[in-house]
């Protein structure tokens, strides 16, 4: 991975595949971006276009190297409110109407309401640009009357600005130029969903959505959560208080554009299968939800044997140190394993440059907790070299979709423990419809419980034979159904599928102006 | 006050049978402005007559008088006659303290209230609305829609309690009920966020392991103001009680690290040997203790042997409840 240019270009020539990534690749390191620079490279004969979505300029340089088969790059920022204000100038009389359509499609969402959005939207403007409307008083009466609709009784400032926010990152979905594709594929719902809906809206190509986490779930509960949000009716304690707020106002919005997206899309991919769950949830069709598991190359495992008994015990967490990974729960894991097993090691792998503060609060609490001798940062290191060394490796994190290190480790023959999160389930204890079931491959525990994991792990490091009987389990289950290899077989095929289709429909009246 | 403005001519009693004025002097009394010209006029004449004849000073504040108690006699005999008899008594009164200047700025200041917007919108709503009527104004309505729009609402059912709601409770309910639990943490609610990081359901796994870590962060903090708090003193026996009762919530809710919750831990025990030290020495607890403060002295001096000042505690607990905590 190192800096390269991206130049911004569109071809003319449509790509085979649009990618929309908001936030991520080839910006922001790790993750998601990863799976797309894998993506890209494992299907070296489709022609690949990017459209990032960021909040706003701010330098950010790419961090992958641009694969020969990336055709085109757009940068689309959500929070870019260039124009300058006007004050004065004809309200068009369908403003209220507008209004009225941009309000259902940020509270009840659809493609329907997409599209009805998306008309009205083209009709205003043949006068004027989206970013002129947003500083205009056009922009004044959709928010006086998105208020008077959605929440009169709240705080009209609060709103304003919320508003602003939201329907900025809506209008800039709703205003950038297409690149020609012949499937847009999407990698989250939010406003990448939209983009993506808006395409398949206006192309009549097909859309296709792979959800690693569940987006709007995610924003969910940071909005829940978030101290920012002003509560302006109070409530109280009352769950099924019905009136409509700030902190109400977000979630629904997240929800109504993963709703659209959900109905666009041709196919909605995840992870696994608990995630499905909430797909159908928030809307998504049953019948266009599939499953397509991260996998790993195997060969670059292929060499390591796990850490032998040598009177010495040692487990590793790999990850970064941030507090989603909580490795503070880790440490408090590996305080109570240090007064059983004297000779522990527990390294912390992982880079700790992400969340600096977070990092140095672990490391205080290493101090607090007097385990300076047993705790040890390694910091980046490439795991190859330090899995050997390893007997056990724990995640605690909170929160997490399909963890690659499982994978690895498992490629590995290593046994885990790992909280009870994402699909770790599905891959230490197998799939429901793994036939025969393997057995399991590690322990899984609850989140935030450092004695069950501490527990857990000592059952595993007493135990050499338990210990070699998971690893070899998590090894074959990793062999036979989270490779490298099989996960891009299945996305070449339903790139396939969907490149042999003819567009599902004339296409709808394009947003962009007449002559554009 | 003016002609545009038409109030309600004073329910007072009807005045004896009075001469009908002519109507040039009605027309000048039941106009302010007129009226105040009208003084402004008569008394400018009386200072210019002064000053032509050279009169005493005396003659002059003479005939001043008059002319302010003969207008004063016209006004309060034609009365109910007339609109309004407040504004006719300011214009008098500016008159007579600044003669004929007064009388000008009267009719000037008169003038101006005359061209003011009327209120007559204002006034009818503000009849309505003391009439009760269903019809109200579009600032009142906006008024209601806002306030009681963002009010508690207290007739829907009571708030149910957050261990239920992540037992039995619907996945929004739940998640809602997450969210509180984060922004406004209570160690009472450590039993409920336990239950949801053990749920069957991952969303309110990951949820809560997150609200959990918030938690245990804000908690590190609020433990530390609180012993803070103990160690600063000097303290009540009511206030070292309720600030004991505070740390060992904390302590209990399971969400500290170890020595957290063991310095917690001591310096509650350590608050509340010091209210019940207080308190053997005393006899007396200044200002009112919680219940739950109450149960934890009660504890201590029973653990301690002292029978006799828990029976006197106990009384004293009942008298202020009024004779039920016996």
């Amino acid at each position: 991975m190192s800096e390269t240019a991206w130049p911004e270009a569109v071809s003319a020539t449509p790509a085979d595949v649009c990618i929309i990534v908001e936030g991520a690749y080839p910006f922001v390191p790790g993750g998601v971006s990863s799976w797309i620079d894998w993506l890209i490279k494992t299907q070296p004969d489709t022609t690949f276009c990017v459209v990032a979505l960021l909040p706003k300029p701010a330098g950010a340089k790419p961090r992958y190297v641009r694969p020969p088969n990336v055709t085109g790059f757009q940068v689309v920022y959500l929070q870019d409110f260039g124009a300058r204000p006007v004050k004065r100038m004809r309200v068009p009389n369908d403003t209220d109407a507008l209004a009225v359509a941009l309000s259902r499609l940020t509270t009840v969402g659809g493609a329907g309401e997409l599209a009805d959005a998306t008309a009205r939207l083209a009709s205003v403007r043949r006068t004027i640009s989206l970013p002129v409307l947003f500083n205009s008083p056009v922009a004044w009466r959709l928010v006086e009357r998105m208020y008077a609709i959605e929440m009169p009784f709240a705080s009209f400032l609060h709103y304003f600005w919320g508003w602003r926010a939201l329907l900025g990152g809506l209008f800039a979905t709703l205003e950038c130029p297409l690149p020609p594709a012949r499937i847009y594929h999407t990698i989250s719902t939010g406003y990448a969903g939209v983009l993506a809906a808006r395409a398949a809206l206006e192309t009549g190509r097909p859309a296709l959505l792979t959800e690693h986490g569940i987006y709007t779930n995610e924003r969910r509960i940071e909005l829940l959560m978030a101290e920012w949000v002003a509560d302006t009716v109070d409530k109280g304690h009352a769950l099924d208080d019905p009136r409509f707020d700030l902190r109400d106002m977000w979630v629904r919005a997240f929800e109504a554009y993963a709703r659209t997206c959900y109905e666009a899309c041709a196919e909605i991919i995840t992870l696994y299968g608990d995630n499905q769950r909430l797909q159908r949830v928030l809307g998504a069709d049953p019948a266009r939800l599939k499953v397509i598991a991260n996998g790993i190359d195997l060969d670059r495992f292929a060499a390591i044997t796990p850490a032998s008994e040598s009177g010495t015990h040692a487990i590793a967490l790999i990850g970064r140190v941030v507090p989603i990974k909580d490795v503070k729960t880790y440490i408090r894991a590996a305080r109570h394993l240090a007064t059983r097993l004297p000779s522990l090691k527990a390294y912390v792998i992982g880079p700790a440059d992400e969340d600096e503060a977070y990092a140095e609060e672990c490391r205080q609490l290493v101090r607090d907790l007097h385990l300076e001798a047993v705790v040890e940062f390694t910091g980046a290191v490439n795991i190859v070299h330090y899995l050997p060394k390893v007997q056990v490796v724990v995640l605690t994190s909170l929160s997490e979709s399909q963890p690659l290190v499982v994978l690895e480790a498992g490629a590995s023959a290593i046994p885990f423990v790992a909280t009870n999160v994402g699909s770790c389930r599905e891959i230490l204890e197998g799939r429901p419809d793994e036939i025969p079931n393997l057995g399991p491959g590690g322990i899984i525990t609850d989140v935030v419980d450092d004695v069950a994991i501490a527990d857990a792990v000592e059952r595993l490091l007493r135990d050499p034979a338990l210990r070699h009987e998971y690893g070899q389990t998590l090894k074959r289950r990793v062999s036979a159904t989270y490779t490298s290899r099989q996960a891009a077989a299945a996305y070449t095929a339903l790139y396939a599928r969907h490149l042999r289709a003819e567009p599902a429909s004339a296409p709808a009246a394009s947003l962009m102006p007449a002559g554009a | 006050m003016s002609d545009q403005l038409h109030l309600e001519p004073a329910l007072e009693a009807t005045p004896g049978p009075a001469a009908r004025p002519p109507a040039a002097a009605l027309h000048i009394l039941s106009s302010p402005i007129y009226f105040a010209s009208a003084l402004c006029v008569a008394d400018g004449l009386l200072l210019a007559i002064k000053i032509l004849t050279q009169a005493p000073l005396a003659v002059w504040f003479a005939l001043h008088i008059a002319l302010i108690a003969t207008a004063t006699y016209a006004a309060w005999r034609h009365r109910a006659l007339l609109p309004d008899l407040t504004t006719l008594a300011l214009a008098l009164t500016s008159a007579l303290i600044a003669g004929p200047v007064g009388a000008l700025l009267a009719a000037l200041a008169l003038q101006r209230l005359a061209r003011e917007p009327s209120h007559p919108k204002l006034l009818a709503a503000w009849y309505d609305r003391i009439a009760l009527a269903a019809d109200i104004d579009s600032a009142t309505g906006l008024y209601n829609t806002v306030a009681m729009g963002r009010a508690l609402e207290t007739s829907t059912s009571p708030p149910r309690v957050f261990d239920e709601v992540m037992t039995q409770g619907s996945l929004a309910d739940r998640q809602t009920a997450l969210g509180l639990i984060a922004r406004q943490f209570q160690p009472s609610y450590a039993p409920a966020l336990r239950h949801a990081l053990v749920s069957p359901e991952p969303v309110i796994r990951v949820q809560a392991a997150a609200v959990a870590v918030k938690v245990r962060a804000e908690l590190k903090t609020t433990l530390a103001v609180a012993l803070a708090r103990a160690q600063a003193g000097p303290l009540t026996p009511a206030e070292a009680a309720a600030l004991a009762v505070e740390l060992r919530a904390m302590v209990r809710s399971g969400l500290l690290e170890d020595d957290d919750r063991d310095r917690g831990e001591a310096a509650a025990r350590k608050l509340v040997a010091v209210a019940v030290d207080e308190l053997m020495a005393a006899r007396n607890l200044t200002g009112e203790i919680a219940p739950s403060a109450q149960a934890l002295i009660e504890t201590e001096l029973l653990r301690r042997g002292n029978f006799q000042v828990f029976r006197d505690q106990r009384a004293r607990a009942a008298r202020i409840k009024g004779g039920t905590h016996v």
